[in-house]
């Protein structure tokens, strides 16, 4: 394992003590540092490029699911059509 | 009317024309870098002329166009229109084109149909822009606004969009130029990373189509300039381009906004971490060193005429009682803004979902949904990938840092930071290239981006409808509070939440008086020696409500309904 991936294991691993640390178990799997690091943390130790790119395509669908959830309703506010 | 858009023409042909006259002797040979040049250097020429203008006293349109068909005749006699390279033949698919083609046009649609609405430029940057156009110069009276003595280099190329036809119909053309200039600066900055013509132009469109920076482009708002031409500088000091092209950028940034300033941090470690690349050249280091000079002076203008006129080149802040202010900026670092505005962006703004997206960004970061689920993962995925990645994800997450420590924390502060989604669009762009499956994310939410950036939230589609239904000659936003002003004078008092820009009206027909009674007797006196009978006042402080409640207490002025007050 080069020192590339052993950093960003290294950083993941404190990003998702971090987030454990600060918030509430029950909404960890909608905020996004505890989503990326838990991916991050698991990303390197995947063999190259075999459903990498599955998984990768995965995560951001969640997280951005995750955003547009919450996004939505104000950006159709605008028109008027969200009280 | 024909005539002002005779001189429009000439003017923006003569700008383009001679800034690629100066380009010939500034390139580099790159062509990614000579673009960014080429729009930096219009930019420059037009927030020159109008200066010079300004402090010459001869802002009008006849005046300007003249000059600018003087140069252009002199341009044309000199062969320089022959020497205009064809446009690049970028290889894109028609997707990709369709999109740019369509967001070009909304931009259209946008600059024609949207009129200056937000809170922020009418009572602060655009009221002075009512007082240069109408007194043909620059003037010491700017406005009510505790900020109005705040650089102004924005405004300058603002004020070239209305001179002309003495009307801000097309007033957010200047935050389109500046949008282009973001759009080259991410090219530039993809071709350092290798990135193709594809994943250069997506990564392009996504940047310039995140929620903050877009609408700040027509909100008349100098946040998206500083954002542009700090990603402008970036893509100079990535690519080694000489000094003197850097200081282009640096001087024009510094004079936009000190929050440029705030990012050059991570620009000045970039240019050390880039400092064993090959450096670029321009053709003539002689008339690059005269435009870096000439850039610093148009910059540098406003800190100079402050400490001329106030003793302080950043007045208002750090005289006493500034810091009270209920819109003070900070003044120097504090590690709790830092901290403030690090949380929040993590824990809330991130997400967007506090409020519609628009130019002041309330309580969120206006970064957009490719951003926030692509973004930080294809910089994590990149990051290994390649030396040009790491260093300018380093640089750019310094001068995050830098602006967070250095930006008060308050509900807008992450639009000090519109720069920052670019190494993200670029990680982004540059994992599609690989990766299928994510590519067909993106364009969903370059979708998502385009649909949901047509109105911002201060500009409802029922602002849209009574805008749209005027003609476009009294196209003004005071029409969603009150129907027009008959008056030839109105009187303003207030500060900062008085929308003072409206009162000039869209062919800045209007006189305005501002007032700065000490008394309700002065108040009443002033008016009447101006011959001013309508009176605008929303109030800043109990001192100026007193005064206003004691001459309606009085008879001394009746309501007109809304803000407006009129002498009986």
């Amino acid at each position: 394992m080069n020192a590339s991936r052993l950093g960003l294991l290294l950083a993941s691993g404190l990003l998702l003590a971090w987030r454990a640390c600060v918030k509430p178990p029950t909404s960890l799997w909608q905020d996004w540092i505890a989503v990326l690091g838990l991916y991050l943390l698991w990303r390197p130790l995947w063999p190259e490029k075999r459903g990498r790119a599955s998984a990768d395509a995965a995560v951001a669908s969640f997280l951005m699911g995750v955003y547009v959830a919450g996004q939505f309703p104000q950006a159709i506010s605008v028109f008027g059509l969200y009280p | 009317m024909i005539l002002g858009l005779f001189w429009l023409g000439v003017a923006n042909v003569s700008a383009a024309l001679g800034a690629h006259a100066l380009l010939r002797r500034l390139r580099t040979g790159e062509p990614s870098v000579d673009l960014v040049i080429f729009l930096t250097a219009r930019l420059f020429l037009i927030s020159s002329t109008v200066l010079i203008a300004g402090v010459g006293g001869f802002v009008s349109g006849p005046a300007l166009g003249w000059t600018a068909t003087i140069i252009l005749a002199a341009l044309l006699a000199a062969g320089e229109f022959r020497r205009v390279p064809r446009p690049p033949a970028w290889q894109m698919p028609i997707a990709l084109k369709l999109a740019a083609a369509l967001l070009l046009l909304r931009l259209v649609l946008q600059v024609w149909l949207f009129s200056p609405h937000l809170g922020d430029a009418l009572a602060y940057h655009l009221p002075k822009i009512g007082e240069w156009v109408r007194a043909e110069g620059f003037t010491r009276e700017m406005g009510l606004h505790p900020h109005v003595t705040f650089p102004a280099g924005f405004e300058l190329v603002e004020t070239w969009w209305v001179v002309f036809l003495r009307h801000d119909l097309l007033i957010e053309m200047a935050g389109v130029e500046f949008l282009l200039v973001a759009y080259a600066a991410i090219l530039a900055l993809g071709r350092r990373w290798g990135l193709s013509d594809l994943e250069r132009h997506l990564a392009a469109l996504l940047f310039v189509l995140t929620p903050g920076l877009h609408f700040g482009g027509t909100s008349c708002l100098n946040d998206t300039p500083v954002a542009s031409l700090a990603v402008a500088t970036f893509a100079l000091v990535a690519y080694r381009a000489p000094t003197a092209i850097v200081l282009l950028a640096v001087g024009l940034g510094t004079g936009v906004k000190a929050t440029y300033v705030y990012t050059l941090p991570g620009i000045v470690l970039l240019a050390y971490l880039c400092r064993k690349s090959l450096p670029l050249r321009a053709s003539s280091p002689r008339i690059a060193a005269l435009v870096a000079v000439g850039a610093l002076v148009v910059g540098g203008f406003w800190y100079g005429r402050n400490l001329l006129w106030y003793g302080n080149p950043f007045y208002p802040v750090g005289t006493p009682g500034y810091a009270d202010d209920p819109i003070a900026v900070q003044a120097g670092p504090r590690l709790t803004s830092l901290w403030g505005n690090f949380s929040d962006l993590v824990e809330s703004r991130f997400y967007d979902r506090a409020a519609a997206y628009g130019a002041n960004v309330d309580y969120s970061a206006g970064w957009g949904p490719v951003v926030f689920a692509c973004g930080p993962l294809a910089l994590a995925a990149s990051w290994g990938a390649s030396p040009e990645v790491r260093r300018l994800g380093i640089a750019f997450l310094l001068s995050l840092g830098s602006c967070l420590l250095l930006a008060v924390h308050d509900p807008w502060a992450l639009k000090y930071v519109f720069f920052f989604p670019a190494v993200l669009c670029l990680a982004v762009a540059r994992l599609c290239t690989t990766q299928k499956l994510l590519a067909r994310l993106v364009w969903a939410g370059l979708a998502y981006g385009l649909a949901t950036t047509c109105l911002p939230y201060d500009l409802q589609s029922r602002h849209l409808g009574i805008l749209a239904g005027q003609s476009w000659r009294e196209r003004t936003a005071l029409a969603f509070t009150r129907g027009p002003i008959a008056e030839p004078r109105v009187a303003c008092l207030g500060g900062f939440r008085a929308n003072a820009y409206l009162l000039y009206g869209p062919d800045f027909s209007r006189m305005v008086v501002y007032l700065r009674p000490r008394d309700s007797d002065e108040l009443v006196a002033e008016m009447r020696r101006q011959q001013v009978r309508l009176l605008y006042a929303v109030p800043a402080s109990a001192h100026q409500q007193d005064l206003l409640d004691e001459c309606l207490r009085d008879g001394r002025l009746r309501s007109e309904g809304g803000a407006m007050y009129a002498l009986p």
